[in-house]
């Protein structure tokens, strides 16, 4: 029995379990808020929880990213608020069309990301260095984009609005995907079985694979089955977790995303592997802030307007908590796209679950702070096992 | 079976890697040669995950062979029962010492009996062989000039002191003739010579199914006769003996002008790939080491004549000219000449006599506790 | 004799004050093992960096089976058949071994990584080496050090290089993985590879080398014979006493 628990402890410890613990986390924390308040795991509440979750996920999905290459850029909430700034002002003052709005918007912050990639190839300063300046620099921006009143409105009939807010994937447009989501996963995971086969090397039982797939298949039907008895799976949630998937699928499958986690680990080592290390440098810091770019136009959608607060401190330091209590690592080369989801349900329910609690905005930091504690302290003591 | 004996001990996940066999197969073989007293499994934990190890059973006890020839050292261990648990080889540096030499094969010594997962106080005797002519009753290296380093070593003590073993200490030739005699090519004959091509050129006796070492452990030298008095002066002194012609360094200068700087195991390979120079040089070295047998195949009139040595792995290349060499210089016989073969212990032969002459020990040592 | 697969003229290199390399002069053949020996700071690591595209000379030529090149990066000396196994080994602890294996050529079916395949040929490759792992799927830091040498060896071979060059590989092995390196060196060698060994540990690399180059403060202090060379020799010419003894094929240069 102790030798089991300590088992599990070893590989909690060493990272091995992925992000079992944070689902764990996640549990733990729904089950605690349910026993407080049972208004927190009704369907409304978690359909509320996903699409407030869209924004800061997608800003953390980018700092996830960039942890890997073991950066840390502090002026994502800034960018996100530019990129708010720039696609209100265009599309209400302006008069452009949406969309042409959002994509300048997230050119920007691609070119933002270029820039710090430069800098940080060319000088070799550590990204939370030169970004702060970068913060200084893109809050200003956004102040002068914003202009004198600092605050802009959107109108509520404009489709980023009604794509943010209000837009759910009909109930067939959700069950279709999960059948194809499904279907695709379990595909796959046979072709390689197959594969690996067919050359001898070692594959996956039928039944582990079996287990595997009825997993995911009973938290993708229970999910849309439950959130589908309110409003539905909405469309700023579906994009969010696409995008996570996407990179996930990015990172563990591509030679990009394994440069990326060859460099986070030793950028030395892989440069003399041969990986083009400042390309991979500047892609994490592009990525990055691209992401947070579109956290920016997101949140605009979300709460119909832009103004000053819009990417303020608090942002960035949720987004890194989601992405460091998800299990990404901060000394880089480890960690998931999913701890992007996972970690900002868990940042998310922590806030909404204090204010269902009757707490308030300082209880709130104080809760998301330790958990946030918990999680880096969890990261080193990982990290520590593995290096000894 | 074989990946076990070579890696000593290995997990079945790992043994299911190196084989490239899947883990079902893997383990299916695995528990039905545990079943027939082949293999050994003990639960392990690597990196905190359980696994299966896998060791080759032995008996209680284990005897150690080292063979150090005069650019690499072979270690060798096994059971009581002549199963050889654990091998290995290691390249030497060419004017290698006696101290370094002994100390680096104690070492070696421990971490493979660290490997099988035995200790050291398993190990019930050693046999060595060195290239050198050895007085087998004191276990010193009776020859001067012959190995650099090693003259008048008295290699039981050295050992002794550090293993706390019975040593046995004997020429490489003779622990050749001895292996291939009990167990290889030799086996079921009464007298064998063996004649070992390498870098040196040496020689072992086993007459009457015994090692014959003669006065001073010197005996089947065949290396050191001499066949050419005008020829250039040997390692040992002397003028013209048969290694100053077929040793590797008078090969591989043959070779030098035209193929450049060549391995013995190169010109071996080449030649075995058609290079009509080394092919040449081999067969050459052939005839010369035939006329040289002839001798003592005159003398002594051996049933077998056994070639062993990293120059025997040209095979048919080298013994052909051989045979045909000690054919026209003896006695023609009504059964046909003698039987020129080579060895099937290979490159293990010596290391494999040096076990024997260990596990007599350990033997004799058991026959007078029990008498007494 | 044939042309040298990699040849170094007058190399030289500084940092800042300090002369690490002063007129290096390198020849390596195919089929051939050069030892590179000297005291710690001799230089024996700058030299590596050099020939790896780890470092830029300040001076010098270097030519790849007479072809003068540039050795910019150790991807573009690999590119020239000339693969290194540094003396930090430069694996990535977090990756897995057949991550670190292929890193910087990984094998690809469409334009996804083919894990399969290369699952495959690492096992394939570690098993020719007689290199030991539990698994291929560990990260890197997790293994002993003798294994992460094997898996940088490992992938050092990958890609057929006409040139291993290898720096103080010995220094972290036990002495049964001291032979099986050894082993693996002369296999390299009858491949038909050209290798280029430092160490600190003459005994070791005296065991496998055609050739031994003696470095001190920067420059070649003597270049001998292997299979004549005595140990005396060869520490006189580490240690800079003067002896210039009958295995050396060309004097010191330092006066
Ligand atoms: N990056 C560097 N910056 C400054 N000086 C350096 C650097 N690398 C090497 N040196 C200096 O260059 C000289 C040669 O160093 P190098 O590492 O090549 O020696 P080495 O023979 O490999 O030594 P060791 O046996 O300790 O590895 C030394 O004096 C060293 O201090
Ligand atoms: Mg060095
Ligand atoms: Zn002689």
């Amino acid at each position: 029995m102790i030798a089991a628990f300590s088992g599990t402890w070893h590989r909690v410890r060493s990272g091995e379990l992925g992000v079992l613990p944070v689902v764990g986390l996640l549990a733990l924390v729904w089950l605690v808020f349910q026993a407080i308040n049972p208004a927190f795991l009704s369907s409304d509440n978690l359909v509320n929880l996903t699409q407030q979750s869209a924004a800061t996920g997608v800003i953390a999905l980018g700092v996830v990213v960039l942890l890997h290459v073991g950066q840390l850029d502090l002026s994502i909430g800034a960018v996100s608020g530019l990129a708010a700034a720039i696609t209100a002002v265009t599309s209400v003052q302006w008069g452009w069309s949406q969309g042409v709005s959002v994509l300048v918007a997230l050119g920007v912050g691609l070119a933002v990301g270029l820039v710090y990639g430069m800098v940080h190839t060319r000088l070799g300063v550590p990204g939370f260095v030169f970004t702060l300046a970068g913060l200084l620099l893109v809050t200003g921006l956004q102040l002068r984009v914003l202009g004198p009143t600092g605050s802009i409105n959107l109108p509520f009939e404009t489709p980023l609005v009604y794509l943010s807010q209000r837009a759910f994937l009909a109930p067939a447009a959700s069950w279709t995907l999960v059948a194809l989501i499904a279907a695709g996963y379990v595909a796959a995971r046979l072709v390689e079985r197959s594969r690996r086969l067919r050359v001898d090397l070692p594959a996956e039982s039928l039944g582990a694979l079996a287990a595997r797939c009825a997993v995911l298949v009973a938290l993708l039907v229970g999910g849309v089955a439950y959130l589908g008895t309110n409003r539905g799976v909405g469309v700023a949630f579906a994009v969010f977790v696409a995008l996570v998937a996407a990179v996930d699928f990015a990172l563990r499958r591509t030679r990009w995303g394994r440069s990326v986690r060859a460099v986070g680990g030793d950028a030395d080592a892989a440069r003399k592997a041969g990986v083009p290390v400042r390309r991979v440098f500047v892609s994490a810091f592009v990525v990055s802030s691209t992401m947070a770019a579109l956290g920016g136009v997101l949140a605009t959608g979300r709460l119909a307007a832009a103004n000053q607060g819009t990417g303020e401190v608090e942002l960035v330091l949720t987004a890194i908590a989601a992405a460091v209590i998800g299990g990404t690592s901060l000394f880089g080369g480890r960690g998931s796209a999913w701890s992007a989801l996972l970690g900002v349900l868990v940042v998310q329910s922590v806030s909404t679950g204090v204010l269902l609690a009757g707490g308030d905005y300082s209880m709130r930091l104080v809760v998301t702070g330790l958990v946030f504690t918990v999680a880096i302290w969890l990261d080193a003591v990982a990290r520590r096992a593995r290096r000894g | 079976m074989n990946a076990v004996q070579q890696r000593g001990s290995l997990t079945q996940v790992e043994l299911a890697g190196v084989t490239g066999l899947s883990p079902a197969t893997v383990s299916n073989i695995v528990k039905e040669l545990v079943a027939s007293g082949v293999l050994h499994t003990s639960p392990t934990s690597r990196s905190g995950r359980r696994a299966l190890q896998v060791t080759l059973a032995r008996n209680l006890g284990l005897v150690a062979g080292f063979h150090f020839d005069s650019r690499s050292l072979r270690v060798a261990l096994s059971d009581v029962a002549h199963r050889i648990v654990a091998e290995q080889r290691m390249p030497l540096a060419p004017d290698h010492r006696a101290d370094a030499g002994l100390d680096r094969a104690a070492l070696m010594l421990g971490e493979m009996v660290e490997s099988v997962d035995a200790a050291l106080d398993e190990v019930l005797a050693v046999g060595v062989g060195v290239p050198a002519p050895v007085d087998v009753a004191t276990g010193t290296v009776s020859s001067l000039g012959l190995l650099r380093g090693w003259d008048g070593a008295a290699v039981p003590e050295i050992l002794g002191a550090r293993l706390g073993v019975p040593v046995q200490v004997d020429n490489e030739a003779n622990l050749g003739a001895l292996a291939e005699a009990r167990l290889g090519a030799g086996r079921g004959c009464q007298h064998v010579l063996y004649v070992r091509v390498s870098h040196g050129v040496g020689g072992g006796l086993v007459l009457g199914g015994e090692v014959f070492r003669g006065r001073v452990g010197a005996a089947g030298e065949i290396g050191h006769v001499s066949v050419d008095e005008h020829g250039s002066v040997c390692r040992c002194g002397n003028r013209g003996c048969l290694e100053t012609i077929v040793g590797a360094p008078a090969l591989l200068e043959t070779l030098r002008s035209s193929h450049g700087s060549l391995s013995l195991r190169d010109v071996i390979v080449r030649a075995a790939e058609g290079d009509p120079g080394c092919r040449r040089v081999i067969s050459d070295a052939g005839r010369h080491l035939g006329m040289a047998v002839a001798t003592v195949c005159n003398v002594l009139d051996p049933e077998v004549v056994v070639v062993g040595g990293e120059l025997a792995e040209a095979g048919e290349l080298l013994l052909e000219p051989m045979r045909a060499a000690i054919e026209a210089c003896t006695i023609p016989a009504v059964v046909g000449p003698v039987r020129v073969v080579a060895g099937e212990l290979g490159a293990s032969a010596e290391v494999r006599g040096a076990l024997a002459v260990a596990l007599d020990q350990v033997s004799i040592a058991g026959r007078k506790q029990v008498a007494g | 004799m044939s042309a040298p697969v990699l040849s170094l003229r007058a190399v030289a290199k500084s940092y800042g004050a300090a002369r690490a390399l002063d007129g290096v002069d390198v020849e390596l053949h195919r089929h051939e093992v050069l030892a590179v020996i000297g005291d710690s700071g001799a230089g024996k690591s700058t030299l590596v960096g050099v020939m790896s595209g780890n470092q830029r000379p300040d001076a010098g030529e270097i030519a790849v089976d007479d072809r003068p090149v540039t050795l910019a990066s150790p991807a573009v000396a690999r590119s020239h058949g000339i693969a290194s196994v540094f003396q930090d080994l430069a694996l990535a602890p977090n990756l897995d071994v057949v991550e670190n294996l292929f890193l910087g050529a990984e094998l690809t079916r469409g334009r996804l990584l083919d894990e399969v395949s290369m699952e495959k040929q690492a096992w394939e490759l570690l098993g020719q080496l007689a290199v030991r792992v539990p698994s291929v799927r560990v990260p890197v830091g997790a293994l002993s050090a003798a294994q992460r040498q094997g898996v940088a060896i490992a992938r050092s071979l990958l890609g057929d290089p006409k040139v291993i060059v290898l720096d103080e590989p010995t220094a972290s092995l036990g002495i049964r993985q001291t032979a099986e390196f050894l082993t693996l060196v002369e296999r390299l060698r009858s491949r038909g590879l050209g290798v280029v060994v430092t160490s600190h540990s003459l005994v070791d690399v005296h065991a496998v080398a055609d050739r031994i180059m003696v470095l001190r403060l920067g420059r070649v202090n003597g270049e001998f014979d292997a299979s004549v060379a005595t140990q005396e020799e060869l520490l006189a010419a580490v240690t800079g006493v003067e002896s210039p003894g009958n295995g050396a094929v060309r004097g010191g240069g330092a006066r």
